[in-house]
């Protein structure tokens, strides 16, 4: 059995960020100078908009969004919700997004300015503060030639060896600050490169990366029921110099039968294809890297007095192969998935932890769900070694009836058990005043991995949820939602409940409660559940067309956070919370 | 088609390296006159702790004691179980480090020297210890810019003690240098997870010896003036008298000492002392 060697606030799939931003938020002076000055991207956008408007003032179009948070910290020692910058001496902490695209025919540019002040999304448990040009991007498309510089989101068939996305609510924004070019051979293929660095907040990466993709599509005759979408794709990692410098210096302390062979590049491939016929859909996907250095903090190591410890460099080859198949009928849709990690921890900085720096993106084999209590333990991928598989059935029994059942089966390659979930929902619309959506999940989660809990035993959970939406005339509307986890392990029972009115077209209000069953003889082992506590939350929300603007009371307990099965640790929270959000 | 698939793949592996980086393995050499600082975050319900502590002791013997340890209980990790532990080892001035260095949510994570060779989510100085032996070794391949030597005095019966810092400049300096003390405290014995532990409660060691445990700053946390533009063979020092807290045991305390830059904030010498000699 592989144990994580780090306690972590966030989980194992978050880091640090890579070595280019210091403890004030400003950028190290190794990394200066790499940007372009915020006013002047800002002024650069706005005149080449100009020149473009002036000459037809119609040719394209403006859009874009805001997106602003801001949280007041209220001390709560009983839960855990002190101790931190947040609640001792800053009080309130803010994030915004401000996106402005512009479109015209077959060219587009955007920008984005972010801001964190006293933000803790970066690190639930710190404060950090930073402002600037975000993200900006030019985009054109000269017929079969399609190019775009700047910062740029894309991946590589499932994002196995290369993804590039955001995730506000986990900080994770690994855009590639740098150029990708794309040429349609003809209808049905298509050839991309692309080559950059990996941003991080205000700054990017000293390595750089690059890489491509080759995609195609293949059918039969006019009316053939088959398809193939075949691809291969590579991405190359060269290192800089003082990243070398800095494994060297570290691999350097090993004992010789620790050692590693580093080189400058590191490589990774993968080959793709989607199958479809009639129904049935196929996905695989195979990836392998090689001459990546990588840390490992289950490794032992041994020192040079004889000491053995925990986490090293590493440098073995990595491999993923990934299935899906899917059926899809009038009644009825079937998917069942497979999943084989070994090695595969691909980041733009070998020091980087988790989730910063992350090059690539693995799919998750568990259900992401979104009910309190069903998503209280969350199976975070794991990048090391994993082995695993998922089925997803969903059912229609008529229009009012609809069932779900989903099953997840996670190993790792020693065959340990990770993670095992039963999950059934039955949704019923008996008219259109009514829906009602309940079911019952089964977990059995390995707490000494996924959270560091070491010596627990598994959490073995069963949780009755339900979800009731009465509407009682066009504008007005109830929902009420129920749950309850029985366990014996961990902080044992919960119970959930939340009632939301809706008076449409513009308010929500809503206000929910959990609260802990611990038996005394949990509580005797974790004396912090003594102090029974009510996580309390009541808020509103108010829509005016593309406005929305919600504010909450809120008491969280301190949990994982997944999305996508990328999860991160959250703090306690007690406080407040504005959050806005405008399309335009 | 086939002939761009080609082509890519002849570029990838032509670009491939045939010979990987000679590196040197080998132990510290110790010959460089440059102490390393390293300050530790910990707290007892941190499982992988009492491992990083262990490689600590290592890399103490391993450079010859010219690595000297703090180990500051704060953050999250660091909340006493009331039910198991004797002791709160969280202090304001520990706090206070936590937020100056960086501290997140990572333990066990120590800063080398406040030299930020890598860094926290939110950009601290702090890093894990699969990196504590490189950033070592880089920090000791050079000579130190500066000697620091610490002579304690101590009065059992006030618990008195006396603090004298004497530095001396081995190159010239354009800024100001500032001096830091802290008190530590080995030998403690209290309740702590670690993951090694089996039996008889696994993952939970009762009678777990805390050791560098950060006790108190007697200087300001920034660092208080020690000397301006210090040329090559310029002298200087700096006294204090503290009052010992009748909670420690003098005989197991530790004075740290150490020169800190004013503009990098990064540390240029250390030095250790007993309290009682």
């Amino acid at each position: 059995m592989k144990i994580n060697y780090q306690c972590s606030l966030f989980n194992y799939n978050l880091s640090k960020l890579p070595r280019n931003i210091n403890f004030r938020g400003e950028i190290k002076k190794t990394m200066t100078n790499k940007m372009m000055p915020g006013n002047l991207l800002l002024f650069l956008f706005i005149f080449i908009i100009s020149s473009v408007c002036a000459q037809d003032p119609l040719a394209g179009r403006f859009s874009g969004s805001l997106q602003a948070n801001g949280n007041f910290f209220i001390k709560d020692s009983l839960i855990g919700a002190y101790k931190t910058p947040q609640y001792e001496s800053k009080k309130f902490g803010s994030e915004l997004w401000l996106n402005l695209n512009y479109n015209a025919k077959d060219f587009d540019m955007g920008l984005r300015f972010d801001m964190f002040n006293n933000s803790n999304i970066v690190n639930p448990n710190g404060s950090f503060t930073g402002q600037g040009i975000g993200v900006w991007w030019i985009h054109k498309k000269v017929n079969a030639f399609d190019f775009r510089v700047g910062y740029i989101y894309d991946q590589i068939g499932s994002g196995i060896i290369y993804r590039a996305y955001e995730d506000r609510p986990l900080a994770i924004d690994n855009a590639l600050y740098g150029a990708r070019m794309s040429y349609d051979i003809n209808q049905d293929w298509k050839v991309k490169v692309f080559a950059g660095k990996v941003k991080t907040f205000f700054a990017y990466s000293g390595p750089t990366i690059k890489g491509g993709s080759i995609t195609g599509f293949i059918t039969g005759k006019e009316g053939s029921t088959w398809s193939l979408a075949p691809g291969v794709g590579f991405v190359n990692q060269t290192f800089d110099d003082e990243t070398i410098q800095q494994i060297t210096a570290n691999v350097s302390t090993y004992t010789p039968s620790d050692g590693i062979n580093l080189y400058h590049n590191t490589y990774a491939g993968s080959a793709f294809n989607t199958l479809t016929y009639k129904n049935l859909s196929l996905y695989i996907e195979g990836a392998y890297k090689y001459h990546d250095v990588y840390r490992d903090a289950t490794a032992p190591l041994t020192l040079w007095d004889g000491t053995v410890t925990a986490g090293k460099f590493r440098d073995d080859p990595g491999t993923v192969f990934f299935g899906s198949l899917t059926y899809a009928a009038d009644k009825i849709g079937i998917t069942l998935e497979g999943k084989r990690t070994e090695n595969f921890r691909y980041r733009i900085d070998p020091f980087a932890e988790g989730n910063f720096g992350a090059i690539n993106y693995i799919p998750p084999m568990a259900r992401q769900n979104t009910y309190r209590l069903t998503a209280f333990y969350s199976a975070v991928t794991q990048e090391l070694s994993e082995q695993a598989f998922q089925m997803d059935v969903t059912y229609s029994l008529n229009k009012k009836v609809g069932l779900l059942v989903n099953g997840s089966y996670i190993n790792d390659l020693e065959g340990n058990l990770l993670y095992r979930e039963i999950y059934t929902e039955a949704q019923i619309k008996p008219n259109t005043s009514w829906n009602i959506i309940g079911g019952l999940q089964l977990q059995n989660y390995n707490i000494d991995v996924y959270l560091s809990h070491k010596g627990e035993p598994n959490v073995k959970t069963i949780v009755p949820y339900a979800d009731v939406l009465y509407k009682m005339n066009k504008t007005k509307s109830i929902r009420l939602e129920a749950q309850y986890m029985s366990t014996k392990q961990d902080r044992g029972s919960w119970v959930y409940a939340l009632v939301e009115v809706g008076v449409a077209p513009h308010w929500i209000f809503t206000v929910s409660d959990m609260y802990n069953l611990a038996s005394d003889e949990i509580k005797r082992l974790k004396p912090e559940l003594k102090n029974k506590t009510h996580y309390f939350t009541a808020g509103l929300v108010y829509n005016a067309g593309t406005n929305r603007f919600s504010l909450n009371y809120v008491k969280q307990v301190d949990g994982i956070v997944c999305s996508g099965g990328v999860c991160r640790y959250e703090p306690a929270f007690s406080g407040v919370r504005l959050n806005m959000l405008s399309n335009f | 088609m086939r002939n761009i698939l080609f082509i890519l793949l002849t570029v990838s592996f032509l670009a491939c390296e045939k010979d990987p980086i000679k590196i040197v393995y080998g132990p510290p050499s110790n010959t460089s006159d440059q102490k390393v600082l390293m300050e530790e975050f910990t707290g007892f319900n941190c499982t992988f702790c009492p491992q990083g502590s262990d490689d600590i002791t290592s890399l103490i013997s391993l450079n010859q004691g010219n690595v000297i340890a703090v180990s500051i209980h704060s953050g999250f990790f660091a909340m006493p179980n009331p039910q198991k532990n004797k002791y709160d080892f969280r202090t304001v001035d520990g706090d206070a480090l936590y937020t100056l260095l960086g501290a997140g949510g990572f333990y066990p994570a120590a800063a080398i020297n406040r030299t930020g060779f890598s860094t926290t989510p939110e950009g601290g100085l702090v890093n894990n210890q699969t990196s504590w032996a490189g950033d070592i070794n880089t920090l000791r391949e050079n000579p130190a810019a500066a000697g620091l030597s610490i002579e304690t005095s101590y009065i059992s019966v006030t618990r008195e003690l006396k603090i004298k810092l004497t530095g001396i400049a081995k190159a010239d300096f354009n800024e100001k240098l500032l001096a830091n003390i802290m008190i530590t405290e080995s030998g403690i014995v209290d309740w702590q997870k670690d993951a090694r532990v089996e039996t008889p409660v696994k993952g939970e060691n009762a009678s777990y010896i805390h050791n560098h445990v950060f006790r108190d700053a007697v200087t300001q946390i920034a660092g208080d003036d020690f000397v301006t533009n210090p040329s090559k063979g310029q002298t200087f020092t700096k006294e204090y008298t503290y009052t010992l807290s009748g909670a420690w045991v003098a005989e197991n305390c530790e004075v740290i000492g150490f020169i800190t830059s004013s503009s990098s904030g990064k540390v240029i010498q250390v030095n250790e002392a007993k309290v009682v000699h």
